[in-house]
């Protein structure tokens, strides 16, 4: 893709802002100076590979509470979501905004395609991509992408 | 009753999907789900559906080979298909129509849209 890093970080905010905000009517904000240090991890993981037209990788780092909190908007649950439908609600946010990304960054004419979510937990984040640090409130989340085709 | 069939492996899009059909006035139509292509044929064995919405990017089967499919089969050639994909621009949107999609919504759908897109395919029977 070759894109900036610039552009592609652009892409990707507006990208998790659209669909967070369409899914689960949550404002998505950047962090500014009253977000200290805005600890990610332990997170859950959504990562789905990016197949064509270039290969590489869209990940979700988000808190688990941050992420049940958006799972029982979207399903309108009273108690905490268990693990499968946590897991399935990030895998389809993650799905909504790798697709809303892709749209945005490919040419006109070329196709996309993108591989099946996976849904894990990590320590830390990924290896070295294109990455953003956006809030909700006062909670932050990661996205990135990496790969041959978006080192920016 | 109006019969339609959602077919996406998260059950989350499902969800989703199904809540703005009733929302536009589908509340009494009969949902048939499926978490991917195979599995929606087999629960199309008996009888079509008044309409098929679909993911793309499923495994076992995908959203493309499920259409192509069920546009080979003159059985339910007939059947309006809608895909429901986050996975698709206007390139990939193009093919698909080709293939006989009837409309292509994009992730995450809303009511306003699938309400539009609903109107040549399924006429709802309630004011809403």
């Amino acid at each position: 893709m070759n894109l900036p890093a610039p552009a592609i970080e652009e892409a990707l905010t507006q990208a998790t802002a659209g669909a967070i905000e369409n899914l689960a009517f949550r404002e998505v904000r950047q962090p500014d100076d009253d977000d200290p240090g805005c600890p990610v991890y332990p997170a859950l993981r959504a990562a789905i590979p990016i197949l064509e037209p270039e290969e590489g990788r869209f990940v979700l780092d988000i808190p688990p509470a941050l992420a049940a909190e958006l799972t029982g908007i979207i399903h309108g649950l009273a108690d905490a979501p268990d693990e499968a439908l946590l897991n399935d609600t990030l895998a389809e946010v993650a799905n909504t905004v790798a697709g809303r990304f892709m749209a945005a960054i490919t040419p006109p004419g070329s196709a996309f395609r993108l591989g099946l979510p996976d849904v894990s937990t990590v320590n830390e984040g990924g290896p070295a991509g294109v990455a953003i640090t956006l809030c909700i409130e006062e909670v932050c989340f990661h996205v990135q992408v990496d790969g041959p085709g978006f080192t920016g | 009753m109006k019969r339609i069939m959602i077919v996406d492996d998260s059950g989350t899009a499902r969800m989703f999907v199904r809540r703005c059909f009733e929302i536009v006035g589908h509340r009494d139509a009969g949902y048939v789900e499926a978490a991917n292509g195979e599995e929606a044929l087999a629960k199309l064995k008996d009888a079509p559906a008044d309409l098929l919405v679909t993911d793309l990017t499923m495994p076992v089967m995908d959203g493309r080979e499920l259409l192509t499919r069920v546009k080979a089969s003159p059985r339910l050639t007939d059947m309006p298909v809608m895909i429901v994909t986050s996975a698709a621009n206007e390139a990939a949107e193009n093919e698909l129509l080709k293939q006989g999609a009837q409309a292509i919504l994009h992730k995450p759908v809303n009511p306003a849209t699938l309400s539009t897109a609903l109107e040549p395919l399924l006429p709802s029977d309630k004011e809403y």
